[in-house]
């Protein structure tokens, strides 16, 4: 008996599965069908009024709607994709066999997982001909361009991750999707309003500081770059410069959203900047969540655990 | 070849296998015997490495179950009660899936599949999908998943579970053929009759307990304190039953089918003698006074109500 080969025998079968019925040619026509609706809507909107001219500037927007757009889509898409993975095994009653078989927990789990993405990446790149149409005219850099697509495979592994954790987890697909679905909407919420909150309030808590302590000789000004009074006056202690603090900017690096927004707009946001840009604090910690998710699985998986050796499959033939 | 010590699972606080010591041989087929409930699957899920014990040792071969699941894999064909199928694979493209992960190289495979179809009877529905085979033939090519990489022992959990009788016969062919290979077979089964045919030893367990073990004449003997006798008669059928049913050698006596009349007698031959010849001497018209032999089923239920009651 050879060993393990690079490629898992469960991958293979999962893309023959997945690729063979009718019901992947539909899914790819439906989604690149949806994307290009949109965008034409989007683009019929905003050139109704002047047809003939175009504007570099309204290609950006187009291209930023299209880009936020398909991350949603990736949102939605690839949970769904990934959460039955393994309880549908369990559903149909072939998990425990497969469990019988000499494959590694950790072989199963990464091949359901890169079987799901590949989907999901088939999906993003049928819509590519979409962004050249939108790129036609310019106003966007290939970087910029190379990067949200970069975002999106970040996305689409961390949505994976998460989607197949939940389906070893869980017994049923339908729970465990909705758990999936779940999960990253409270990410994305919590990441998003958490940083907005905390930076409101340390920003309140520093202006009211601010307020009580200052020798003030003239009223200070709520914002005195926009009051005539600024600066002037003897005595007068200009307000502190608020810096949002590292937590702040490592929630906001950690919503998909807001990092999508940071490859196209320079995020100041009055609250200073931070010397790890927000794609970077997205790349590390998605990656690390991952990680996290798909070592979990991992362990979930086999009906004994024995501990990580016996659960990643060293002790082989 | 199977060995199990002091086995014990309990889910809660409900016992479902309470010491099982089981001593299996190499290339003989064992029958497990048990109503539903009775801790077969759980004892079977321990051996095929799917489940913990509580308490107690099991072993395959050699090789501890939660100690070292790996080798014990690759010994074991395992076909649980209820199994699913790849539905859109086909019939080849299942067995080879099965092959690849237990590393039968890629040049075996081709061949291995043939030979394996021709064994379950499949020959032909190499390229049908998987979908569209009856029940029987499923279990059939379940069969076939659990040779692939030629174990020595067979865990089958009720193979013929949902089977009709053609069906059930075809299996049957197929694990006698099996057996003349020289595996080791565990085997569960409801079709008692199925069991006394093939199996060297059973044994029989209720609420998870082995309350019997060895081979079915063994068992047989063992439970063996009174027998049954078929008393037929041309006429006077409520006269004799009656008078059988007052007769001290009589432990129980069953309803009428027709003119026969089963009674069970407490002791042997002897016994036997005396309640014929005071039916004749009581001018009833005996045509017919045949022991019944014992049969496993027979067994089954006696021991099992023992253990119930």
């Amino acid at each position: 008996m050879s060993r393990e080969g690079l490629i898992s025998p469960v991958l293979t079968k999962e893309l023959k599965e997945r690729f063979r019925t009718s019901r992947g040619p539909l899914v790819i026509f439906l989604y690149v069908g949806a994307v290009i609706a949109i965008t034409l809507a989007f683009i019929y909107l905003n050139y109704r009024h002047n047809p003939v001219s175009f504007h570099p500037e309204r290609s950006r927007e187009i291209f930023i709607m299209l880009s936020m757009l398909q991350l949603f889509l990736i949102a939605f898409v690839t949970p769904g994709l990934s959460a039955g993975v393994i309880s549908s095994e369990r559903e149909r009653q072939t998990l425990n066999i497969l469990l019988t078989t000499r494959l590694s927990a950790a072989s199963i789990i990464l091949s359901k997982l890169i079987s799901s993405l590949a989907f999901t990446v088939l999906l993003v790149v049928a819509t590519i001909p979409v962004y050249a149409m939108v790129t036609l005219y310019g106003g966007i850099a290939a970087k910029q361009l190379a990067a949200v697509f970069g975002l999106y495979f970040l996305n689409m592994v961390f949505f994976g991750s998460v989607g197949v954790f939940w389906s070893t987890w869980i017994r049923r697909t339908g729970i465990s999707t909705v758990a999936a679905y779940a999960c990253i909407f409270a990410l994305v919420v919590s990441t998003a309003l958490g940083a907005e909150l905390m930076d409101q309030y340390l920003r309140s808590q520093v202006m009211v500081q601010y307020q009580n302590t200052a020798a003030v000789t003239a009223p200070a000004p709520v914002h005195p770059e926009m009051s005539p009074y600024s600066g002037a006056g003897p005595g007068y202690s200009p307000p502190p410069v608020y810096e949002s603090p590292a937590i702040v900017w490592i929630l906001r690096g950690l919503n998909p959203v807001i990092v999508m927004i940071s490859l196209f707009e320079s995020m100041g946001w009055g609250g200073g900047t931070f010397w790890l840009e927000p794609w970077k604090i997205f790349t590390i910690g998605y990656a690390v969540l991952s990680i996290c998710f798909i070592l979990l699985s991992i362990y979930l998986l086999p009906p004994v655990r024995r501990g990580l050796r016996g659960v990643i499959g060293w002790k082989k033939f | 070849m199977i060995k199990t010590v002091g086995l014990s699972k309990n889910y809660k606080n409900v016992a479902a296998l309470v010491d099982l010591d089981l001593t299996i041989d190499g290339g003989t087929v064992f029958g497990f015997i048990g109503p539903n409930g009775a801790g077969k699957t759980t004892a079977m899920s321990i051996l095929a490495t799917l489940l913990a014990p509580t308490k107690g040792k099991a072993f395959v071969g050699g090789y501890e179950v939660t100690e070292q699941p790996a080798e014990v894999r690759q010994l074991i064909g395992y076909m649980p009660d209820f199994f699913g199928v790849y539905d859109n694979l086909k019939v080849e493209e299942y067995l080879d899936f099965y092959a690849q992960a237990y590393f039968v190289p890629a040049a075996r495979r081709p061949g291995l599949i043939k030979d394996l179809l021709e064994l379950v009877n499949l020959s032909g529905k190499e390229d049908a999908y998987v979908d569209t085979l009856s029940r029987g033939m499923k279990q059939r090519l379940g069969l076939a998943r659990c040779l692939v990489h030629s174990p020595q022992v067979l865990i089958l959990d009720e193979p013929a579970s949902g089977l009709d009788p053609r069906a059930r016969v075809e299996m049957r062919e197929i694990l006698k053929e099996l057996r003349k290979m020289g595996k080791t077979i565990l085997i569960s089964s409801h079709i008692l009759l199925e069991l006394t045919e093939m199996c060297d030893t059973i044994g029989i367990i209720e609420q998870g307990r082995l309350v019997a073990c060895g081979s079915v004449e063994d068992i047989i003997a063992q439970v063996k304190s009174s027998n049954v006798v078929q008393v037929s008669l041309l006429n006077r059928e409520d006269e004799a039953g009656a008078f059988l049913a007052q007769h001290p050698l009589v432990t129980e006596i069953k309803p009428r089918e027709g003119q026969n009349i089963l009674i069970y007698v407490k002791g042997g031959e002897e016994e036997n003698f005396r309640i014929l010849s005071d039916l004749i001497n009581a001018g009833f018209p005996v045509s017919g006074f045949a022991v019944e032999r014992e049969n496993l089923e027979k067994v089954f239920m006696k021991i099992t109500q023992e253990v119930v009651q």
